[in-house]
């Protein structure tokens, strides 16, 4: 059995305009030991996926329907007390801009043995202990605790905030765009430590971002989030050896490769859909330039393609394209 | 005019910032301080071209591109504009620039290849009005730079209203729908009227482009324009500023962190390191058969949208040095994976590996590397030969003491007088290991530069 099981889950935000249907039927499975990337553009819902995991919606999130089976349990109904002790102890996450997720005025060092103190019964000392075990293992000099963020840089704060999601020894861990703020140097640096790290301790692990290429070089597993669904699912190979979608091919397409041939990025026309109202068939229907009348009648189900490649487009279950 | 004459050329442009360091020592320390974002670059940018400016952040490219519009006072150095005559603008500033004005030294006007040129380093504030007309700035962050509180129309008409340039009211009003129309927001009236917020990311991009067009400048600074927005529409950006440099033969300064943007965009590339450009040539050429170890270095690391892909990362060590403490010598050579001897002494000028593509680096220059080591060999080995005698009999001398110290034991400053000796022989015996190890490498420098020189990669004896 797979370490997290997602199924069909639905996310939704009430707001002054209405109900955003942001994450609406997404089911997607981790073992233990393997890297999964959840990626698309800005909108799509792959944060909430994420933040739904965790249960660290904001107030006016629900997880409307849906199973999050984490290690056996159900994460969507346990109750605060037991979800506590699952967050940081069993699965933990990686935030976005290690700038604002760090408490400016406490230093790095008790903003660590924080949480090994609350969630393990043990003393300040060990905690302390083991708060130098972590930062060593991240490549930051261990006498470095007392300081404060301000005394990081940007490279040295996202690393300090991987020490603190491994301070319990989770499972699981949620990356959301660890290097986007990065520089790409920094970025490589940040990249090769989370993939060691993710092989050495056999984490499951899944990464957000929006850069393709990022999560080509680390993840083995790719969906691809459109509109709070996944249209495409399959290994990183499937994914950019033999996009299907045509959704995922534009996106493949707008990644210049250094390496490679010299080429345009493609744009893919057009914005996402409102998801207050989101359309009745495809999703993509508005921006597809293969679409056909029927297509905006039906939402396409996933089918898989070849074994292990799932893709949710009418015309590649018709063989069209 | 021809086709690849300059429109902009740059000669040793320094940008310093003073560092504060305290009100007194501002005042009476005569040395000040400065953090130098940019430390002599030169290039220069052909009409029509795109140019491409890459680097880590903090190594100066936007500073750089401040400079040109003097949004920053550039310290020294020469920022030429050339632009055609006929233009009623450049005409008046030509006009201007050559006329003597109590607030520079001289004229502006500059005559390179028999045209005349404009140094807009020497222009006056007022005069500085006309230079922007022609040049002008895209910013890095559409969500930004957008004043929210006014209409498309409103931010996309300042520029006219600052330049007095519009006739009447109909005729702003013509023009800002050409500008809208120009940066492919189309029909100009559904967007003119609405407020930032009400359209999407990459229209606001484009808003910036339109009102940057709206002047019809004839280079443009683009400050990372693309990052801030989806992947879905950078491709459309990319394609808008190509359409415009073939419609209107505009020149872009394209400033950006992206390799592999630089690489499918620009037709040259200059790659920045703490505010020096240390590799610069036609983008083909700098990206596949890069000779900087910093360029190399970086190419390795842009991640590459294909997971087969198996190729060994140069990840480089460390954060980016500071601009306040640049390192002597080649300022790389702290990071650099291939550091030998002469590069913390000296910097490297720069040496053309291919036709129009140099390289500051001491790699590309084997014959002076080994002409300097051969050089300065004796020097260093003598300066090892002395140590190594000097240390050998203060070592003797030492051991000496320590054996007599060892047989009055018993006494307890005894023991840490023995400890202090013991770690005193230790220090001259590293001392003596490393001026060894250093002339060993300076000779390990001539034998592997030898390799590298063009006569020995024929096979000489065979």
């Amino acid at each position: 059995m797979a370490m997290l099981e997602v199924t069909d889950l639905r996310t939704y935000f009430t707001t002054m305009e209405g109900t955003v249907q942001a994450v609406d039927g997404v089911s997607f499975t981790v073992e233990e030991g393997e890297a999964m990337g959840l990626a698309g553009e800005s909108g799509c819902g792959k944060t909430t996926a994420a933040l739904s995991i965790m249960r660290l919606l904001p107030s006016n999130g629900y997880i409307k329907t849906g199973k999050i089976i984490f290690n056996g349990k159900n994460i969507v109904t346990l109750n605060a007390p037991k979800l506590r002790k699952t967050r940081w102890k069993e699965m933990s996450i990686i935030f976005q801009g290690a700038m604002n997720a760090l408490n400016p005025v406490k230093r790095v060092g008790d903003q660590i043995t924080e949480p090994i103190m609350l969630h393990e019964n043990v003393s300040e000392a060990a905690a302390i202990k083991r708060t130098k075990e972590l930062f060593e293992l991240v490549g930051i000099s261990p006498d470095r605790i007392n300081e404060y963020p301000h005394e990081f840089s940007g490279g040295m704060r996202q690393r300090v905030m991987i020490a603190m999601a491994l301070a319990c020894w989770p499972k699981l861990i949620i990356a959301d765009e660890p290097t986007t703020a990065l520089d790409v140097m920094i970025q490589a640096q940040i990249l090769r430590l989370l993939k060691n790290l993710q092989k050495e301790l056999s984490l499951g692990f899944i990464m957000i971002s929006h850069d393709l290429s990022v999560l080509a070089e680390t993840c083995e597993k790719l969906c691809i989030m459109y509109a709070g669904k996944i249209v495409e699912n399959g290994t990183s190979i499937h994914v950019f050896k033999n996009p299907r979608h045509p959704y995922t091919r534009g996106l493949v397409a707008a990644f210049p490769n250094i390496k490679g041939v010299k080429f345009m990025p493609e744009p893919i026309p057009g914005n996402p859909p409102n998801l207050i109202h989101p359309p009745k068939g495809c999703r993509f229907y508005e921006r597809c330039k293969y679409k056909i009348d029927s297509c905006n009648e039906t939402e396409p189900p996933l089918f898989e393609i070849e074994p292990g490649h799932f893709v949710a487009c009418h015309l590649v279950q018709k063989g069209v394209i | 005019m021809a086709a690849d004459t300059d429109i902009l050329k740059i000669e040793n442009l320094n940008i310093w910032f003073q560092m504060r360091q305290g009100f007194l020592k501002d005042v009476i320390s005569k040395k000040l301080r400065y953090a130098k974002a940019v430390d002599g670059i030169s290039f220069n940018i052909k009409k029509g071209e795109i140019f491409c400016l890459v680097g880590e952040s903090g190594c100066g490219k936007t500073t750089t591109g401040k400079g040109i519009l003097r949004l920053v006072e550039p310290t020294s150095g020469s920022i030429i504009f050339a632009d055609e005559e006929s233009d009623p603008v450049i005409k008046k500033l030509l006009h201007l620039a050559g006329e003597k004005s109590r607030k520079r030294e001289g004229t502006a006007v500059v005559e390179m290849e028999g045209r005349r040129g404009i140094d807009i380093r020497k222009l006056t504030k007022s005069e500085m009005i006309y230079a922007r007309q022609r040049i002008q700035m895209i910013f890095q962050d559409p969500y930004e730079s957008l004043n929210p509180k006014m209409t498309i129309f409103d931010i996309i008409a300042e520029p006219l209203i600052v330049n007095k340039l519009s006739k009447d009211e109909k005729d702003k009003e013509a023009r800002v729908r050409k500008a809208l129309n120009d940066a492919g927001l189309r029909p100009p009236e559904f967007y003119m009227w609405r407020y930032p917020h009400q359209v999407s990311g990459g229209q606001r991009q484009r808003v910036g482009i339109a009102g940057a067009l709206v002047l019809s400048p004839s280079l443009l600074v683009a400050d990372e324009p693309i990052s801030m927005l989806d992947v879905s529409i950078r491709g459309e950006i990319l394609k808008l500023m190509l359409d415009l440099r073939e419609k209107k033969r505009l020149s872009y300064l394209f400033i950006t962190h992206d390799l592999s943007v630089a690489y499918v965009f620009s037709d040259r590339i200059g790659v920045m390191y703490l505010g020096r450009i240390v590799e610069m040539g036609p983008t083909e050429m700098v990206i596949k058969n890069p000779k900087h170890p910093y360029t190399q270095a970086l190419i390795t690391v842009v991640p590459k949208p294909d997971p087969t892909a198996k190729e060994e990362k140069i990840i480089l060590k460390g954060e980016r040095p500071d601009p306040t403490n640049i390192p002597p010598g080649c300022r790389f050579h702290p990071r650099c994976p291939y550091i030998m001897t002469l590069c913390s002494l000296d910097q490297p000028a720069e040496t053309e590996a291919e036709i129009g593509h140099w390289a500051a680096c001491y790699l590309l220059t084997p014959d002076l590397v080994i002409k300097w080591n051969t050089e300065n060999l004796p020097k260093y080995e003598k300066i090892a030969a002395d140590v190594e005698k000097k240390n050998i009999a203060e070592i003797a001398r030492l051991k000496k003491e320590l054996e007599a110290l060892k047989s009055a034991t018993g006494k307890k400053d005894t023991i840490y007088a023995i400890k202090a000796t013991e770690k005193n022989i230790e220090k001259l015996d590293t001392e003596m290991a490393k001026a060894k190890a250093f002339v060993e490498k300076m000779k390990a420098e001539i034998v592997t530069m030898k390799s590298k020189l063009p006569s020995a990669s024929r096979p000489q004896s065979s």
